[in-house]
């Protein structure tokens, strides 16, 4: 569904590459997520495949198509929600339809079965101003799952969010994930959370921001409704991406990374 | 096209962006260059004196002076008869005394209204409506209790200025976080040690805001004076002139009030940046 | 009923201070004549000039007229320039020196020049209102356009939006409160330019009621067209807010002044 292959980047003529030969292959229905400390690169990668920047060189192709920018078979939900503050929620959650150029009527219909599924009918016409940050973040994944994207791509998307909402959008997350054959890029700083949603776990590392090894995650699904955190493979990854990470903390030790085990504060990049 | 950050010297109120962050974006092309700034502005100021010399040679020079006429003027006002100087030193004389006892006298009342609430209850509908008003239309008024005199300047320039200093002190002294306050509070701080430790710095934003929609009214304040009541300094010149249609001379001070209030602004925002280092607020200026 | 209570309350505290102002300006106003006027002399010249002279209403609608006109002018280039020079940086580079410069600069100054060019009549009166009030909403409206937060204009562009979309769906709405922040200055300002116009060489509407009033020392007339325009230029400015906020029901107006 997505292939990344050989992209490199760097910012201006000089600067230093900020991803470096960089390749990823992502089967339809494959939900992988990117970790690694801040400056890895891993945000930069998920613009590149969203069109929002353009990689130095290198292909993204999406189904089989290249990737030369923004797209109707992409989505994006951002780690600061992103959503418009004048628009209300059901119009926010329309945004991508009304870009596409889809009457009022039919695009409202459809967000509206997007909000009542994450549970906001209720907050359909309240501005993101006047609702909490989770429910903020649920009309971000509905603007997102409007449009109905081959490819979901997720920045961080609960990391400026409370524990607890966390943990329960999480969960959110995975039915809506099961419920569709959504392909999903998730970047996040937790362990946990990566291990917890994905299927496979991408560690990077920073300087030039690269692959430093990949887990296949095997635990059963659906997660939610069993301890997955007492399955011995759970805490054997865990354990070891932590030493991987801790290794390239020692590295670029600037930037604490947080064992959100116990639904600790992330670090916002 | 080569891509060159943030080359641009002038107002820009976004941040320059580190380099690695993934959300800047380089700005590519000419227009981004320093060379590219300085080329079309050069271009901009050299075609308007060209199309506005062609157009000025058509028509009575009463109406319209030319270029080249007002530069004459200026070598005059200020070498050959060297009369300008003096009108801006009358003129920023009047300015300074005037602003500046706003200034001393807006804060001050500015701090008490913020900090005694009964204080702004009582006088704020006053402060309002004087802010409000346009000083201009004072103006007859100041002449019957002043004469025309240059104490009539001082006071309008004063008035002009002192509402908008008490307004935004007030509004910044009130405005103050309670969690500073606090800090204050369990150290046992006096009302003195409060006000000049946290509510004055804290406040500063504000009141560099006041100060600096005062100046701009100050200005306006000297000028109008002068044109109106007590025919003296630069606003002086402007009547003059304009009674004697002598056009390009008129240019002359017009351009002079303009390079001063340019000058004081630049100033006072230079000001602003050496004594708020921590606050980039003024990046973001909004209108005075 | 507690008297010392009500007193004490912010609305006791504003009518106690009323009324001593107006006893005290009364009673000196009587005992300095020639000084000043004094609230009753002034309560009874409104009527005066309001109601048996019919002074007042013909002068403010010549005001008001002149200030409408050059307003909506003044709004309508105003918030187009400030936008062009926003968005367009070639428009940006060559209006910005002379933008900030007659910003920065009493436009009174340009008061005798404007009359040998456009004369002493409504076209002078209009000019000047363009003149105040034009550079306080291209500021305001081109750093709104300027600092429109990127990560919307990403979520924007993310949802594949085209270049005319983003201006539409992101850029514009962005930029309202600051647009509005300019009209607030710019309709101030505009009340400045008709009076300074009125009072200086037009010589018409309530500016000239201030001038003839001012010279023939009649100081409770004089008050009465002050105390109008104070009140006048309060209410423009409600106005201006209260058309913000049903602009933007989705932000918490605050009142800077």
């Amino acid at each position: 569904m997505l292939d990344i292959q050989h992209v490199d980047k760097s910012f201006g003529q000089e600067g230093p590459p900020v991803l470096d030969d960089f390749s990823l292959a992502v089967a339809e229905g494959e939900f992988v997520s990117l970790i690694g400390p801040s400056g890895c690169g891993k945000t930069t990668l998920l613009r590149i495949v969203a069109g929002l920047l353009t990689a130095t060189s290198g292909t993204v192709a999406v189904a089989g198509v290249p990737s030369l920018g923004p797209s109707r078979d992409k989505a994006v939900v951002f780690q600061h929600f992103n959503l418009f503050p004048w628009r209300t929620a059901l119009a926010n959650a329309a945004y991508g339809l009304e870009i596409q150029g889809m009457s009022r009527a039919e695009r409202e219909e459809r967000a509206m079965q997007w909000l009542v599924k994450l549970g906001l009918e209720r907050y359909a016409h309240h501005y993101p101003g006047e609702i909490s940050g989770g429910m903020r973040q649920r009309v971000g994944i509905a603007r997102a799952l409007v449009i109905e994207p081959k490819l979901l791509l997720m920045d961080e998307p609960f990391g400026a969010l409370d524990a607890l909402t966390r943990e329960h959008l999480q969960g959110e997350l995975q039915r809506i994930a099961e419920s569709t054959s959504l392909t999903i890029l998730f970047v996040t700083h937790s362990i946990d959370e990566a291990v917890y949603l994905s299927d496979r776990v991408i560690v990077m590392g920073t300087h030039p921001g690269r692959i430093i090894r990949e887990f296949q995650v095997d635990l059963r699904r659906p997660r939610y409704d069993y301890n997955f955190r007492a399955e011995p493979q759970y805490a054997a990854i865990r354990g070891e991406i932590w030493s991987l990470l801790e290794r390239e903390l020692a590295i670029t030790p600037d930037e604490p990374l947080v064992d959100a085990t116990a639904g600790g504060v992330d670090t916002r990049s | 096209m080569t891509p060159t950050p943030a080359a641009h010297p002038g107002r820009s109120p976004i941040r320059i962006s580190p380099l690695h962050h993934p959300h800047h974006r380089p700005r590519r092309g000419f227009l981004y260059t320093g060379t590219g700034v300085w080329t079309v502005r050069i271009v901009t100021f050299v075609a308007l004196i060209v199309v506005w010399q062609l157009y000025a040679s058509g028509v009575s020079r009463a109406l319209f002076a030319a270029p080249s006429a007002i530069l004459e003027s200026i070598i005059e006002l200020t070498i050959t008869e060297a009369t300008l100087w003096g009108a801006i030193a009358t003129s920023m004389g009047a300015l300074f005394a005037g602003f500046g006892l706003a200034i001393v006298v807006g804060v001050f009342i500015g701090l008490l209204m913020g900090r005694f609430r009964p204080l702004e209850l009582v006088l704020d509908p006053y402060v309002s409506f004087l802010y409000a008003l346009p000083t201009i239309a004072l103006i007859p008024l100041l002449v019957i209790w002043f004469g025309i005199d240059t104490q009539l300047r001082l006071a309008l320039v004063f008035l002009a200025g002192v509402f908008p200093v008490i307004i935004n002190t007030m509004a910044g002294v009130k405005n103050v976080d309670g969690e500073l306050l606090d800090v204050g509070r369990v150290t046992c701080a006096s009302e003195r040690q409060m006000v000049t430790t946290i509510v004055l710095p804290a406040a500063l934003p504000f009141i560099f805001a006041g100060i600096r929609v005062a100046l701009s009214q100050a200005l306006v304040g000297v000028i109008v004076a002068e044109m109106t009541a007590i025919i003296t300094g630069l606003g002086g010149m402007i009547i003059r002139f304009a009674n004697f249609f002598q056009t390009a001379n008129l240019f002359v001070p017009i351009l002079a009030i303009m390079a001063v209030s340019v000058s004081l602004t630049t100033l006072l925002k230079w000001l602003e940046r050496r004594l708020m280092p921590w606050d980039h607020r003024h990046l973001e200026e909004e209108g005075a | 009923m507690n008297v010392g209570r009500i007193l004490s309350s912010p609305l006791g505290l504003r009518l106690m201070s009323l009324v001593g102002v107006v006893v005290v300006w009364e009673a000196f106003g009587r005992l300095n004549p020639r000084v000043a006027s004094y609230p009753s002399e002034i309560g009874a010249a409104f009527v005066q000039l309001g109601f048996v002279d019919d002074a007042l209403v013909p002068a403010f609608a010549t005001t008001l007229h002149g200030l409408v006109v050059g307003f909506a002018i003044a709004a309508t280039l105003g918030i187009a320039i400030g936008f062009a020079m926003g968005r367009i940086r070639l428009v940006d580079l060559i209006l910005d020196p002379y933008v900030s410069a007659f910003y920065a600069t009493p436009r009174i100054a340009l008061v005798p020049l404007l009359v040998l060019w456009v004369g002493i009549g409504f076209e002078l009166r209009v000019t000047i209102v363009v003149l105040s009030a034009i550079f306080p909403i291209i500021i305001n409206t081109y750093i709104g356009a300027k600092s429109v937060d990127r990560e919307l204009l990403d979520a924007g562009r993310a949802f594949a939006a085209n270049g005319w979309q983003l201006l539409t769906t992101v850029v514009v709405p962005g930029s309202i409160p600051y647009l509005f922040a300019g009209l607030r200055i710019g309709v101030a300002r505009a009340l400045v330019g008709i009076i300074v116009a009125e009072m200086t060489a037009a010589v018409t509407g309530t500016g000239r009621l201030i001038i003839q009033y001012g010279r023939f020392f009649e100081t409770d007339k004089l008050f009465v067209p002050i105390i109008i325009l104070g009140l006048f230029s309060i209410a423009l400015a409600e106005v201006v807010y209260f058309l913000q906020r049903r602009a933007t029901p989705w932000a918490r107006v605050e009142r800077i002044r």
